[in-house]
């Protein structure tokens, strides 16, 4: 149907797969969008030394809950802090907190998949009916449970949302590999004698790559809006640091007299929480063999 | 029917191993309950001694994980630790609110995915399609507690359309428009390509060819058939909403089951943290269960059989 | 029976009654003889003052209890359950004689049977007490005179008593309903003699009282003598401060508590409503220092830290000039306050420079004082007003202080506390009684792992132990008043609590609402003079 001749379009149109598989992705103009927001976030957090006008831990360096003005664009907090600054800086925080809890979900939910998938039988049979069980927690529950056992802190966020998304990798990966099991390059491979870890690691592991990178990015939205609810929940990141949900969190009570505390980090978080979305939302259209969409 | 039985027998299994692992995770989370309890209390040390003896804190572990566990086989869930009730009723009290939110916010969830979902469904690739894809993807973007803030402070307080406080049916608009909006972004999308998958099947085709209407064809054939994925969605976010949605009853400040468990497990109150989990499971595993059925119901070439 | 669609439908009929009864509650709301509070408990889960601890608890059960002793808010006794008092001259026994006529909600008589069950399950392990067992200290037993006539002895002097029983927790409560009920039931639905009579609950929504029609043993301050002018009380949660503020605005609660002080001061501005603010007796918001670990084993270092905050200006800041800086270990509106200690390490950077020199602390890279290679570093873990901890790090920073906060959950406070991995920790308590200095400063109160104790300054000293006991075996009340004043001007020389800032209560309440009054302690509010105009 329309998916394969849109394939066959491309074949012709294009010289390397990595080439037509960019243009796809980034001749989309919500990806397009998307990526430019993102990358611009990253930047300024990166640079954010240099390009904020104030320290963002700097109490006094303007009166408390003072209106956005060309001085503070985005006004100052209760300390006399330059929301500004701490916008900026603070996705130094909540974009990398969120991808060192994919990176975690992506490693213990990939090694658990492919090892249920693989080794089948009973062990997988109660392995999957585990992780059903464990779908049923909001993974918010689950990290709240885990943080209230490790203590507050941005590691210890990290790693609770990190383990708490774990469930979901671990499904999804298991039921790709309980495809490519079957698969005959697998069985030639076992015929060869290969043992069960170099198949796992040297035949799935790169097979389901793409799967990964994909629920990687699709789940990375997520991750960010988890790791701010636990600070948002002061569960999380500890004074000064400017990470979005706390300075959210703190903004609440000043809501009726500054609602630039609240607005500004609230609008960052949801722009890249968008931003990463609309990425993942093309690479997964794009990388979907079952794509109708033609674009 | 021996399906049915088959299927909920095979729940209790399920529910000792989460019911004790639950138990040995309370154990390892440091704190003391009863500290816990007293909270900032300048309770003496008699106090607190008298306490642990009153809660049965002061036996070996085993012990009383075994004391606990023939308690709940007699479907004895024991009293909260603070409260001194049993958990049962306290679960109860809050099944409510709970219940009251979820159906909100699936209302407002599927009311929004619906409208986007087949309005992206019928002309794919257009721009409306675009556009209603984009506002799903907000919805799912969207901070579920800075949407809750900035809904409170512009209809609650600057408006003043609707009652922040108290019950009924005015107070409960806001948390499920904020529930539903995160409701609403998957539901769409699962709408969506189920009725482009349903429209390019060959009786749509032929439907077509007969000169039917695009939005009768959509909504008198393609939808009835395309409504699985979506069911099976909302049934899973069913599920979990059931089990309390912690940020949206925090920030607008709602009992509810969620709050219940994060104050329980803050507190160590492990009688009851046992209790809502046992709860959250078999009612997360009960809702699959109905879903499975309800595919016989929707699509009636799918047996109840095959649902497992 | 046969089911007819008929039945079916009857009882269709009658749970939608039962769904419409809440909803009846909430229009008799708008009554102008109902009161509607909102309180910031999330729920309360036991109204039984013998149990309870918590204040937010105290709330509803001030309305429907009385004391044997009444106090106001100013510290003026007047009878109340009891019509007359005499300790005995060494303080182990206290002779009440009791009044008459005075009715529990569920109709008994109240006597001195009511007084000596009463404080019998207080000491009682079954009952759990958690508060009121502590308070009544050395208690022995309840010696029945005659039926309106009773002795309480003492195994050990008990100056304090007079004090005690006018606690929120020596309310007397019905033995007949705690027979009928048990102790957990009772909980769920205390009956005492108070202007109010508890009527129902639902769990984290609200609680509804209702005007006791019997009431006329009202203390001698009170303006009204018989039945309150408020039929009704919704007392009702709402945890979030915001929403609160929302809601008093929006009419839907004519009072409410612990408002942000930004919205008071705007509230009051409005003319439609006016603060309610008072100040919480017991110990002021506070931090100890940890005198067992560097740097604050050294005096100076201490006392360079104080003088290095200036805690006028930052609670100000804070706070929206609505909260004062504190003055000392105990509140102004604590009984024996000791005004001497508000003379105490003022704001004084230089000076607080000087010390840190002195003690051998030098400026070093960052801005942040070494010694021998150490930076002057100290870790202050904060379970509660992140706002306040942040704004003492910025002030400590300006004179060489690092101070590492960390917000805590209560059970991570607790392993540190107890593990002696701090410098600092902030500590507050309302009370209405200097012997509340007995928990932070005593020796028997160190924290060591797996008792949890308030002492977190961690000073042992037999010298400060030995005041403190003197104090609570004081004989008469001048002398117990003077002994205190000693132990609070100690507490100040030995630097080891800084003061920071008085514990208020600040609610606000619809200028319609008149006749509050605080309970004693300035924490919790009487309804029973209140009155709805307009």
């Amino acid at each position: 149907m329309s998916g394969s001749g849109t394939l066959a379009v491309a074949m012709t149109t294009s010289r390397s797969p990595t080439g037509r598989f960019m243009r796809r992705l980034f001749l989309h103009p919500g990806a397009m969008i998307g990526t430019i927001v993102f990358m611009t976030l990253v930047f300024a957090a990166i640079i954010a030394p240099f390009v904020a006008p104030y320290d963002w831990t700097e109490t006094d360096v303007g009166g408390r809950l003072q209106p956005p003005s060309l001085e503070f664009l985005m006004g100052t907090d209760l300390h006399g802090r330059d929301v500004f600054s701490r916008v900026i800086a603070g996705g130094r925080y909540s974009i990398s907190l969120g991808v060192a809890t994919i990176c975690l979900s992506l490693l213990v939910g990939s090694m658990i998949g492919i090892f249920l998938g693989f080794i089948g039988g009973k062990i997988d049979a109660w392995g999957a009916r585990l992780i059903d069980v464990m779908l049923g927690f909001p993974p918010i529950v689950l990290a709240i449970l885990i943080v209230s056992m490790l203590g507050v802190g941005l590691v210890n966020v990290v790693l609770a949302v990190g383990i708490a998304n774990v469930p979901r990798f671990a499904r999804v990966v298991r039921s790709a590999v309980l495809v490519l099991r079957e698969q005959l390059y697998i069985e030639a491979a076992r015929a060869l004698g290969a043992s069960d870890i170099r198949i796992m690691v040297r035949h799935l592991l790169p097979n389901v790559m793409p799967t990964l990178v994909v629920l990687g990015t699709l789940e990375l939205g997520n991750a960010i809006l988890s790791t701010a609810t636990l600070s948002f929940l002061s569960l999380g990141a500890q004074p000064p640091t400017p990470e979005w949900g706390a300075m959210l969190s703190s903004g609440r009570e000043f809501m009726r007299y500054a609602p630039w505390t609240m607005i500004f980090p609230g609008l960052a978080l949801f722009l890249t929480v968008m931003s990463v979305n609309l990425v993942g939302d093309r690479l997964s259209q794009v990388l979907d063999p079952k794509s109708k969409d033609s674009r | 029917m021996s399906f049915i039985a088959r299927r909920i027998m095979s729940i209790i299994p399920v529910i000792l191993f989460t019911w004790s692992m639950v138990f040995i995770v309370l154990q390892v989370i440091p704190g003391d309950p009863v500290n816990l309890m007293l909270a900032g209390v300048p309770a003496s040390e008699e106090v607190r001694q008298r306490e642990r003896e009153r809660l049965g804190l002061d036996k070996p572990v085993v012990e009383r994980y075994f004391t606990f566990l023939g308690k709940a086989a007699t479907g004895d869930l024991g009293e909260g630790f603070r409260s001194r009730r049993p958990v049962t009723v306290m679960i109860q009290e809050q099944m409510w609110p709970t219940i009251e939110l979820a159906l909100g916010g699936l209302c407002f969830g599927v009311m929004f995915g619906f409208v986007l979902g087949v309005c992206a469904g019928i002309r794919p690739n257009s721009w409306v399609d675009s556009t209603c894809m984009v506002l799903a993807l907000v919805g799912v973007s969207l901070p579920s507690f800075w949407i809750g803030m900035i809904l409170i402070y512009v209809f609650g307080n600057l408006l003043m359309w609707v009652p922040i406080t108290g019950r009924g049916f005015g107070a409960l608009i806001l948390p499920s428009i904020t529930v539903g909006l995160f409701v609403a972004g998957g539901f769409a999308r699962l709408i969506r390509s189920s009725i482009i998958e349903a429209m390019n099947q060959d009786y749509i085709r032929t439907a077509r060819a007969k000169g039917l209407s695009r939005t009768r064809i959509v909504l008198k054939h393609a939808l009835r058939n395309a409504m699985i994925p979506p069911v099976t969605l909302l049934g899973i976010q069913f599920a979990v909403l059931i089990g309390g949605a912690v940020v949206t009853e925090n920030v607008f400040a709602r009992p509810g089951l969620g709050t219940m468990l994060v104050d329980a497990v803050l507190a160590k109150d492990m009688p009851l943290v046992q209790a809502l989990i046992v709860y959250k499971t078999a009612v997360y595993i009960l809702v699959n269960l109905v879903i499975d059925l309800a595919y016989g119901a929707i699509d009636p070439r799918i047996r109840v059989e095959q649902g497992s | 029976m046969k089911t007819t669609r008929r039945t079916v439908l009857k009882s269709a009929a009658a749970s939608l009654a039962v769904l419409a009864a809440p909803n009846l509650a909430r229009s008799q709301a708008n009554a102008s003889n109902t009161l509607v509070w909102g309180d910031d408990s999330r729920s309360d889960v036991t109204f039984d003052p013998r149990v309870t601890q918590s204040r937010h608890e105290e709330q509803v059960i001030v309305q429907c209890f009385d004391q044997l002793i009444m106090s106001d808010e100013k510290s003026t006794l007047s009878p109340g359950l009891a019509t007359s008092w005499q300790l005995s001259p060494d303080s182990t026994s206290l002779h009440l004689k009791l009044r008459e006529g005075v009715k529990f909600h569920d109709g008994t008589a109240f006597n001195a049977e009511a007084v000596k069950f009463t404080l019998d399950t207080i000491v009682d392990p079954k009952t759990g007490s958690q508060g009121a067992v502590d308070m009544l200290g050395p208690y022995d037993k309840t010696e029945i005179i005659s039926a309106h006539e009773l002795k309480i002895h003492f195994k050990a002097p008990n100056a304090g008593i007079i004090d005690t029983l006018t606690e929120t927790e020596m309310s007397i409560v019905s033995p007949a309903a705690v027979g009928a009920k048990g102790n957990t039931g009772f909980a769920q639905a205390p009956v005492g003699t108070g202007p109010f009579r508890f009527v129902s609950q639902e769990a984290g929504r609200e609680v509804i009282l209702e005007r006791n029609p019997d009431y006329n043993w009202a203390p001698d301050w009170s303006t009204v003598k018989g039945p309150s002018n408020i039929q009704r009380i919704v007392h009702r949660y709402i945890p979030a401060a915001s929403t609160r503020v929302a809601a008093l605005e929006a009419g839907e609660l004519h009072a409410a508590d612990l408002l942000p002080a930004l919205d008071v001061n705007r509230l009051q501005q409005s003319g439609k409503f006016k603060g309610f603010i008072g100040v919480a007796a017991g110990l002021s918001n506070g931090a100890l220092f940890n005198i067992t670990r560097s740097p604050f084993s050294d005096i100076r270092v201490r006392q360079a830290f104080m003088h290095a905050i200036d805690r006028d200006r930052v609670v100000q800041n804070l706070y929206f000039g609505l909260i004062k800086a504190a003055k000392g270990p105990l509140a102004p509106s604590t009984p024996g306050y000791w005004a001497g200690a508000a003379a105490y390490y003022p704001f004084d950077r230089n000076k607080a420079n000087a010390l840190l020199e002195e003690a051998g602390w030098k400026m070093g890279p960052g801005g942040i004082r070494v010694k021998d290679g150490q930076p002057l570093s100290v870790f202050f873990p904060s379970l509660t007003n992140p706002d306040a901890a942040v704004a003492i790090q910025g002030e400590a920073k300006r004179v060489g202080f690092d101070v590492k906060v960390e917000i805590v959950l209560k059970q991570r406070q607790d392993e540190i506390l107890m593990n002696n991995q701090y410098e600092m920790a902030v500590l507050q308590w309302v009370s209405n009684s200097p012997g509340i200095l007995r928990v932070p400063f005593h020796s028997s109160n160190v924290p060591v792992p797996g008792k949890f104790k308030f002492n977190w300054a961690r000073v042992e000293d037999p010298a400060l132990d030995a005041m403190i006991d003197k104090a609570g075996a004081a004989r008469t009340p001048e002398e117990r008043i003077k002994l205190y004043a000693d132990l609070q001007k100690e507490i100040m020389d030995r630097a080891i609590y800084m003061p920071f800032q008085d514990q208020v209560q600040t609610a606000a309440a619809s200028t319609k609402l008149q006749g509050l009054r605080f309970a004693r302690g300035n924490w919790q509010v009487r309804f029973h003079e209140a009155r709805i105009v307009g």
